[in-house]
């Protein structure tokens, strides 16, 4: 009894909720009692369904890719640009970006939009893995 | 009697002589004067044989389905483009039906730098103001993605204001050669510049009109008289004119001669503006290229050179028909045509195209782009490379921005009439700019409210000062030490300047004595910015301002904190545009690419990033300034209809003499300023005057709205905290408890000290195993 009534009086310290409109996924895991949270894994959340946008930018940025592979540059950052401002949050269009001022031998702007896809790709193993072999190529340019 | 005969015969002898050196002479003269013009001509051919003027593109638009998109301003653009409105099913280039809920469009074709586009028929499917579909109609195939050609805004023109497309022979189809023989010189293969018929025919006229009445000119003649004289008719003119026409005739062959006169001939007149070449005039009358004139059509051109204006199917259809059809029976005696040729072509109807008269678009944003290429294309080389200079400029976006502006102007001055001048240079004033803050694109410029009254771009060379709107600067400084639940002092204080006690005060008198860092940035609390300013070091604020890229003078002064220091619009919306790029600070974009006639790109500008700030860093800044439109000084934005979230700060400076409001998404950011160019009160906020400007664009381009907020980059944490006391919350003890965003480096650490006992319950639960596994 005694147990439970100390029990009652001990300090949780709560969870994130969702009171607050949060769109992305947080950090933060509940913490156990007594402990100062710290960073932990990220949250699973289904993938959301593509919006018209983020569809449209894909369409463009599939256009960058096949650009990169034809060795032209230019032409695949101009597309690759527009794909960027149609879908900022779209992670492919900064790795092909990297890839296309790679092509140019610019390796500030390649490290830069590397960078982003390092961000923008972080929960997707296969690409994150790609972006990380990337950057070594950078790297060793 | 023998002595007169040969007195007389001496005389004869003599005049003889004469006559033949006079002939000599004058033989030689012509043959010096022939070798002179040779020259002359050869001078003039050898370099560029026209001016042609340079021409500025928007860029192309964007269409896919699922699109939101305002449908009034898609169809002014459309019309712009110069597709026309038919009722039948569209099925000529540039043709153009709307029906109930869908358009369908044959699309031009156009050429860009890194695109060649052939026309097609397309059908766009609207429902509530978005795409649903876009088909290819000639496939049938649904499209992902179209891309509507780049709006011609601006040419600069040289002093004789022509407008030319060039083209080449081998691209002129040969019903078009033949009916402009068949119209004006159908000996043009067999005569060596001059014909003599037409010469004699010519001279008897008008030695009995006793004055010049007809040419009797060959194409060549005629090619002389444009290209190289004066229009004045004269004897000595007309000498003149032979003898060039023989000189082109010896030297070019007929083929060349042809082509220049096909690029050289006045065509009529759109506006001030004349048509000149049959590349610039199939555009013109038909819109199509040579290549696509029909015979009907080229007939019509054919038609119209001997009188342009009096011809022209914009000025007398009727007339026009009729001198078509004299051409095209021409054609048929000179059997270029034959009888069942003939018999097809005289009914059909004629189909001008159409065309939209010129007006200047987006002329503060041309001016920028024009300084911004000064250094490599001075005005002289603008006016004659007929470069093509394609822009990042939206002129959907544009449009919206200059509305918005001049109706939240004409309200401010409706709502408060003290704000009305009546002299024009003196009334009240605005500026917008949009961007793309990732790639730094500059959308839309307006750089006042009137170019006709004032061409002083206030986006690019107004200083103002930013008033609140600087205070993200100071607050981003502040992140590497402060957390946004920091308390700060926000009581009044006085500071001394240069031996003057200055009282800053809050703009709300009731404001409480300490906030927290999110609350202070959202509802822009002067206090206590300035205590944040001092605390962190005002040096450090100058050095931010500096890496934000605002090149005006910021001094170490309390009152920077504040936004006292001016600063060049156009320099602060690129300064948040870092918070909205993940901390990438790009440089701002008008120009794209720079083409020559021969589509060769001579210039190309991408778009350049510079990391300043960690995303993390981004991240929380954006999130404390949605605070500004959810709970703080902007939050009227939600009754104005803005749902999606948006980041954003106002800024009034002393005595109401600038209202800013700046905010952003990560698809767009726009900055409204609104004030006086003398510094006269507006009396009023940045949230009253320069918002609501902003909320009417945003509202104007869907198309640019996806509702989507940014993504959490790693180094950034969420932790719920006590509202009391600013640390970790308390589960069942903290009464109010917010979710709060930290960088990963500065998180705080210490429980709530404030609510519920210090007390851990695994603590407690191992002592309880411990006590009865005694180990």
């Amino acid at each position: 009894m005694f147990v439970f009534f100390l029990a009652g009086c001990a300090r949780v310290i709560v969870p994130p909720t969702t009171d607050r409109p949060t769109p992305e996924p947080t950090e933060s895991t509940p913490i156990p009692s007594g402990q100062i949270p710290t960073t932990g894994p990220q949250l699973e959340t289904p993938a959301p369904k593509p919006t018209p946008r983020a569809l449209a930018a894909l369409e463009l940025t599939e256009q960058g890719r096949i650009l990169i592979e034809e060795k032209r540059p230019d032409a695949a950052i101009r597309i690759l640009e527009r794909a960027m401002n149609l879908y900022p949050k779209n992670g492919k269009v900064y790795y092909y970006l990297s890839e296309a001022w790679l092509l140019k031998e610019n390796i500030v702007q390649s490290t830069e939009f590397n960078r982003l896809a390092r961000i923008y790709l972080q929960k997707d193993p296969k690409w994150a893995s790609r972006v990380e072999r990337q950057r070594l190529k950078i790297q060793n340019w | 009697m023998k002595k007169n005969r040969q007195r007389l015969k001496s005389i004869l002898k003599i005049g003889l002589w004469v006559a033949v050196v006079a002939f000599v002479v004058a033989g030689i003269s012509i043959l010096l004067y022939g070798g002179y013009l040779a020259k002359k001509i050869e001078n003039r051919f050898a370099g560029r044989r026209w001016n042609i003027p340079s021409t500025v593109y928007s860029d192309s638009t964007l269409l896919y389905p699922g699109q939101a998109v305002n449908r009034p301003l898609l169809n002014e653009k459309l019309k712009r483009l110069g597709y026309r409105e038919v009722y039948h099913i569209p099925g000529r280039k540039g043709e153009l039906r709307y029906n109930k809920n869908s358009v369908d469009i044959f699309l031009h074709d156009f050429k860009s730098p890194f695109l060649t586009q052939i026309g097609f028929p397309v059908r766009i499917r609207f429902k509530d103001q978005g795409i649903v579909s876009i088909v290819h109609k000639k496939t049938g195939e649904a499209m992902p993605l179209m891309e509507l050609e780049p709006e011609e805004m601006v040419r600069f023109y040289g002093p004789d204001r022509e407008r030319r497309q060039l083209i080449s022979i081998g691209k002129v189809p040969r019903h078009l050669i033949h009916a402009l023989l068949a119209a004006e010189d159908s000996d043009f293969y067999d005569h060596y510049g001059a014909d003599v018929k037409g010469i004699l025919r010519a001279f008897i006229t008008n030695l009995r009109e006793g004055t010049i009445r007809q040419g009797g000119s060959t194409l060549t003649q005629q090619l002389a008289k444009n290209y190289f004289l004066t229009p004045e008719r004269t004897y000595r003119r007309k000498f003149k004119e032979l003898l060039i026409a023989l000189v082109l005739e010896y030297k070019y062959e007929k083929d060349e001669i042809l082509e220049i006169y096909l690029n050289e001939i006045y065509w009529g007149q759109k506006g001030s503006v004349s048509i000149n070449g049959v590349g610039e005039a199939a555009l013109f009358y038909f819109d199509k290229t040579v290549e696509a004139l029909s015979l009907e059509e080229a007939a019509t051109l054919a038609g119209l050179i001997k009188g342009p204006n009096a011809y022209s199917p914009y000025v007398d259809k009727s007339r026009c028909l009729k001198r078509r059809n004299e051409v095209l029976v021409a054609m048929h005696q000179n059997n270029w045509l034959n009888n069942a040729e003939l018999k097809k072509a005289l009914p059909r109807p004629l189909q001008p195209a159409g065309h939209t008269t010129y007006h200047r678009q987006a002329p503060y944003f041309i001016d920028y782009l024009t300084h911004q290429i000064a250094d490599l294309y001075p005005p002289d080389v603008l006016s004659s490379l007929g470069l093509s200079i394609f822009t990042t400029l939206d002129t959907q976006v544009q449009m919206a921005a200059e509305q918005a502006l001049e109706k939240g102007l004409s309200r401010l001055e409706a709502s408060n009439p003290a704000l009305k001048r009546n002299d024009l240079e003196q009334k009240l004033q605005g500026a917008v700019i949009v961007i793309q803050p990732k790639t730094g694109y500059i959308l839309a410029m307006v750089g006042g409210r009137d170019y006709g009254i004032s061409q002083f771009n206030r986006t690019t060379r107004a200083r103002r000062q930013p008033g609140s709107a600087f205070k993200p600067i100071v607050y981003v400084t502040a992140l590497t030490q402060f957390t946004p639940v920091d308390r700060l002092v926000n009581t009044p204080k006085p500071y001394t300047i240069d031996g003057v006690v200055w009282h800053p005060k809050n703009f709300d008198p009731n404001a409480p004595p300490d906030v927290t860092l999110r609350q202070a940035l959202a509802e822009s609390h002067n206090l206590a910015t300035i205590n944040l300013g001092l605390e962190i070091g005002l040096e450090s604020i100058v050095d931010t301002a500096a890496a934000f890229g605002l090149s005006t003078d910021v001094k170490p002064l309390p009152s920077l904190s504040l936004g006292a220091f001016e600063v060049i619009p156009l320099e602060l919306a690129r300064a948040y545009c870092v918070f909205a790029a993940d901390g990438m600070l790009p440089f701002p974009l008008s120009m794209k690419e720079i083409m020559d006639d021969s589509d060769r790109v001579l210039e190309r500008r991408h778009a350049h990033v510079k990391r300043l700030i960690s995303p993390a860093k981004a991240f929380i800044m954006n999130d404390l300034l949605r605070s500004v439109t959810t709970d703080g000084t902007a939050a009227s934005i939600q009754t104005w209809g803005i749902q999606w979230p948006v980041a954003g700060k106002t800024g009034t400076t002393n005595n109401a003499r600038d209202a800013w409001f700046i905010g952003y998404t990560p698809d767009i950011l726009a900055l409204v300023w609104v004030g006086f160019d003398n510094g006269d009160s507006i009396h009023s906020t940045g949230s009253r005057a320069a918002l609501p400007v902003w909320v009417e664009l945003m509202k104007a381009i869907p198309q640019f709205v996806s509702g989507e907020w940014f993504a959490m980059p790693p180094g950034v944490v969420k932790r719920m905290i006590c509202e009391d006391s600013g640390k970790l919350a308390v589960k069942n003890s903290c009464p109010r408890i917010i979710e709060e965003v930290f960088l990963e480096t500065n998180v705080p650490q210490e429980a709530c000290p404030l609510h519920g006992n210090i007390f851990s319950y695994k603590e407690f639960l191992k002592g309880v195993k411990n006590l009865f596994n005694p180990q």
